[in-house]
């Protein structure tokens, strides 16, 4: 497990991740999301022990990361922008990463490098932006480390390759326990495959959950309320957000399903229906309820 | 995988990105030793050399140079590859993308930085030591022993392995303390050349500013000058290894190197570990490390801006404005390279004006001596001893001693005043410190009267020994027309006499042959290997006798005719293989210490003609056969500038020479010149400024420089030459 207690690093006077404290399981994705600047990237070098914390600390099974190498060994990072040697070619980036990882899989990595449809000995510097993100993946794939942390990896990645990513990913994960965590400004891009979710915004955390903890503590109704009940005067639901069209109104609450079903139908309600929230939807409540407005944060 | 195998596999992935440079390191090399070998060996012609075994001699020694410390490519080679090979090995640091790939593969930051920093060394070591055996192989081919080529190469490879490493040490220290390529070259020029720089500017306000420091300070500064820089240490040992220094010295020598090399690299490694992986990109790595550099260059700048434009006008006002703009011009780009942008060059005005204000102190303290330097006198009951010393008298004493072996005998040059000052104890001080007095005196005379008079002057050293045991050197100087009893009494004084002529203490165990010279003829009189020991003793002890009575009367009446030398062993040793074998250096430890002889040395013009020797008390003026008179010494004392420029415009420098061939008008001449050579001879001479040289051409064809005074220029040369120069 990582575990980042009071986390703090500072450049200069901008301090980009200010006092985390945050818990990554392992055999789960978790999805680090947050605007630009928001200490994203500084969050992960901190795990992948490029930087060093000026306050608290990051570590692995109770283990601190910077200048270790057997914790390093289990993780392998992939940069928003990875860098690959002058004139390298893909074979020549696996025979150093072959050096530095020991349990490298090289027949996986050819394996992959084909079905990416990617050249071995094509220079990298010809690559694109999104092969070379392919790329990065293979490597960090094949590394066949516990964790692998990725920063913005799935941006430039077109939909059948993210899709092709993904399911890499669920397949080593169902295998080998790999924990992957991504990075990413993109919420809609990680719905499908998080299972929990940290918002940074300004260096800290403004929140961490398990999605589906989330999806099913918090609904959507879409009701016509009997003449005279006011949405406000729903005792028993722990309503987060009301809007109203006309007499159709759009309820946010907290709570499982059936319950706000036995509360609602208590009131005698013209028409009722609970609806799941999306990924976005929950951000926006749970933000909201916070004091943000997700949308300034993210969209 | 082992600790061991993975630093290899990092050594080896980090030479395969290097690629660039171990072809570019390769072919310098290549250049430097084979070709340049092949190309040197290809233009020898033995088949047609006489004789044949001094022309391979010749040759080995020029393939001795090759491999050798001579080298030039491989000077400028080692000096450019330890930047390069620094730049490239640590370049990552100053890129984050860079950064995040090497920081981020577990392996440990020491690790990385020990593959790296010996890459940096072993492609260099590795391209060196396989052109050198390229080149011994060429050298072989020739017929030139393998063996001695390949030790001088190794000594030489040895030598410049190990400065490379220094300086490449250097350059990787800069690259760590940066964070962006440019900058930690910058930074490499820093570490190499700031202190050089400052010292040299330290010597310039001692010159400039003071009028009794020794030679500037030259020796302190010296002495420091190889001790502040490691590229200095680099041109120091170069120089002292290429003049033949012993193997005990080299071996210190090069252990100081290693040692040098291994603390900076520990420094490196140390500060490699505390360097914070986000300082890729930034110009400065360390905080604490911007003031540290930025404060000495601004003064440094501030001080030899100051001294600069001082230097141009010799104004207070200038020296300040010469200040700020060192202060600004340096400030202001440190400033914007800290920060990379132009808007912030005012930034830290404090520190700015503070640097400034250092300087303005320092340059003071030299202005208004604050420190009573040039005015210092120490008390006679303070001295233990004083030494003194004339540079310009008495230059025709060798200092030194025969050193080496084989055909790299040579003479080992002692310079005249370390000498005097290491051997002359006057241990009553006063004389000297009356002169001292005289001397400063005259100084203050001719500040007093703000322009200096048209006079003429000799300078003299002085060093005293102080009882708390401090020693200091000072320079004076002291009109020529001033005659100081004490610089007379000095020639008659023993002590300091057995100091400054070294054949006051040679023994005759020590002496084994005498040569006479007189003009361009040189003889040799006696030779105790050709059985005549006992003549040579003989004109050893009757010269010391005449020598030592030598008064200062004589000296004043008088300037040598001849000269005398009393060979050492050693030295006729070198004679002799000189004759064999015309090395220059075989040559220069025979010509050494030829003494004068003054036509008052009575008994030893005897003795030298009962000899063989054929001595003139005067020169044979039937024997001449034209003197030369070059007109321009009379264009400067007696034309106007207009006149002088039309003069030296509209002749030729071959019609510069008057020639006197009338058997009487050279007789006429003859009369009052002295031979320029001998009168040199005599320190006490009264050498009048202004006296007019010309050369003598003899029958023989030999030619001798004379001089005449001016007052004693015969009328018809006047005439002569003011009729020419119209």
């Amino acid at each position: 497990m990582i575990k980042a207690e009071n986390l703090t690093k500072q450049f200069d006077s901008i301090m980009a991740v200010d006092h985390i404290n945050a818990e990554i399981r392992e055999g789960c994705v978790f999805g680090l999301i947050g605007t630009n600047g928001a200490g994203k990237s500084t969050f992960l070098r901190l795990a992948s022990g490029i930087l060093k914390p000026d306050e608290g600390r990051i570590t692995i099974d109770g283990e601190d990361i910077f200048e270790n190498v057997n914790v390093k060994r289990r993780f392998f990072y992939i940069s928003d922008d990875q860098y690959y040697f002058n004139n390298a070619t893909p074979e020549d980036m696996m025979e150093y990463y072959k050096k530095i990882y020991e349990g490298f899989d090289t027949e996986r990595f050819y394996k992959l490098l084909g079905n990416f449809g990617l050249e071995k000995r094509r220079k990298i510097n010809t690559f694109s932006k999104g092969m070379k993100k392919q790329l990065s993946v293979i490597y960090g794939i094949c590394a066949n480390t516990d964790y692998l942390f990725c920063d913005e990896t799935f941006d430039g990645l077109d939909p059948v390759m993210r899709q092709a990513v993904k399911s890499i990913f669920a397949n080593d994960m169902a295998e080998r326990n790999l924990t992957p965590i991504i990075a990413s400004h993109n919420l809609r891009e990680l719905e499908d495959i998080c299972d929990h979710v940290g918002l940074l915004h300004k260096g800290g955390i403004l929140l961490s959950r398990d999605l589906d903890d989330m999806k099913l503590n918090i609904h959507k109704i879409q009701c016509v309320l009997s003449e005279g009940t006011e949405p406000e005067e729903l005792r028993g639901l722990d309503v987060v957000k009301v809007e109203r069209r006309g007499r159709l109104c759009t309820i946010t609450v907290r709570g499982v399903r059936d319950e706000i079903a036995g509360q609602l139908e208590a009131y005698k309600p013209v028409f009722y229906e609970i609806i799941p929230l999306s990924l976005e939807e929950i951000f926006i409540s749970e933000t909201e309820v916070a004091g943000y407005d997700i949308k300034k944060l993210i969209f | 995988m082992t600790s061991k195998s993975l630093f290899f596999n990092l050594m080896r992935e980090d030479s395969k990105r290097r690629l660039w440079t171990s072809v570019l390191t390769f072919l310098a090399f290549f250049f430097s030793i084979p070709v340049a070998m092949a190309m040197m060996l290809s233009d020898f012609d033995l088949a047609s050399a006489d004789p044949i075994a001094a022309a391979r001699a010749y040759m080995l020694n020029q393939v001795k140079g090759l491999v050798g410390y001579n080298n030039v490519g491989i000077i400028v080679f080692i000096a450019l590859l330890s930047v390069i090979m620094g730049v490239t090995s640590f370049s990552y640091l100053h890129s984050r993308q860079k950064v995040d790939l090497y920081h981020g593969i577990p392996v440990r930051r020491e690790k990385l930085f020990l593959a790296n920093y010996f890459n940096g060394i072993l492609i260099p070591a590795v391209c060196y030591a396989v052109n050198l055996l390229l080149g011994a192989l060429i050298a072989a081919l020739y017929g030139n022993p393998i063996g001695t080529v390949l030790g001088t190469g190794a000594a030489a490879y040895v030598f410049f392995m190990l400065h490379y490493a220094a300086m490449y040490s250097v350059t990787v220290l800069a690259m760590i303390l940066t964070g962006n390529i440019l900058i930690g070259i910058l930074g490499t020029g820093v570490l190499h050349f700031y202190f050089p720089i400052l010292i040299a500017v330290i010597r310039s306000c001692y010159s400039t500013f003071f009028k009794h420091s020794y030679r500037s300070g030259f020796e302190t500064f010296n002495f420091l000058v190889d001790k502040c820089s490691v590229f200095m240490l680099f041109v120091s040992n170069l120089s002292r290894f290429n003049s033949y220094l012993d193997i005990k010295s080299e071996i210190l020598r090069l252990a100081v190197v290693l040692a040098v090399t291994v603390v900076i690299t520990a420094l490196s490694l140390l500060l490699y570990k505390k360097r914070e992986s986000e300082a890729a990109g930034k110009a400065m790595a360390f905080k604490l490390s911007q003031p540290v550099i930025q404060i000495p260059v601004v003064i440094l700048a501030s001080l030899g801006g100051g001294l600069f434009f001082y230097s141009m006008g010799e104004s207070l006002g200038k020296a300040i404005f010469g200040i700020l703009c060192g202060m600004l011009l340096s400030h202001c780009i440190i400033e914007i390279i800290y920060h990379f942008e132009f808007r912030k060059l005012f930034t830290h005005k404090i520190q700015m004006f503070a640097c400034a204000a250092a300087a303005a102190i320092v340059l003071s303290i030299f202005n208004f001596d604050l420190v009573g330097y040039d005015s210092y006198i120490p008390e006679a009951d303070s001295i233990e001893s004083v030494a003194i010393s004339f540079p310009n008298m008495d230059t025709w004493v060798s200092y030194g001693s025969i050193e080496g072996e084989g055909r790299n005998l040579h003479w080992r040059y002692k310079d005249k005043n370390s000498y005097l000052f290491e051997n002359v104890k006057l241990t009553d001080p006063e004389p000297v410190l009356a002169l001292v007095r005289t001397a400063i005196g005259l100084d203050q005379e001719v500040v007093n009267e703000e322009s200096e008079p048209k006079d003429y002057y000799y300078y003299f050293n002085v060093k005293y020994y102080l009882k708390n045991g401090k020693e200091i050197t000072r320079s004076y100087r002291m009109n020529t027309n001033t005659e100081q009893q004490e610089v007379l009494d000095l020639y008659t004084n023993e002590d300091y006499l057995q100091v400054v002529y070294p054949l006051y203490t040679q023994a005759p165990e020590d002496t084994v042959a005498v040569r006479f010279k007189q003009g361009d003829h040189t003889s040799m009189i006696s030779r105790k290997s050709g059985g005549t020991g006992e003549v040579t003793d003989r004109l050893l002890a009757v010269y010391k006798e005449e020598f030592a009575n030598l008064s200062a009367d004589t000296m004043k009446s008088e300037t040598p005719i001849a000269t005398i030398q009393f060979m050492t062993s050693a030295q006729e040793n070198a004679y002799s293989k000189y004759l064999e074998d015309s090395l220059w250096n075989y040559g220069d430890i025979a010509d050494r210490n030829f003494y004068p002889v003054y036509p008052s040395f009575t008994k030893t013009i005897e003795l030298l003609r009962d000899n063989g020797a054929d001595i003139e008390l005067q020169p044979d003026l039937s024997s001449i056969v034209e003197l030369a008179v070059n007109v321009y010494q009379f264009v400067e004392e007696d034309y106007s500038i207009e006149q002088y420029d039309r003069v030296y415009n509209e002749r030729s420098y071959a019609h510069n020479d008057f020639i006197i061939n009338e058997e009487e008008q050279i007789r006429e001449v003859m009369a009052s010149a002295i031979s320029e050579e001998y009168s040199d001879m005599n320190p006490l001479w009264g050498y009048e400024q202004g006296r007019i040289h010309l050369q003598a051409t003899y029958k023989n064809g030999s030619r001798i420089s004379y001089s005449i005074s001016r007052s004693e220029i015969p009328e018809f040369l006047w005439q002569e030459i003011q009729n020419s120069n119209r």
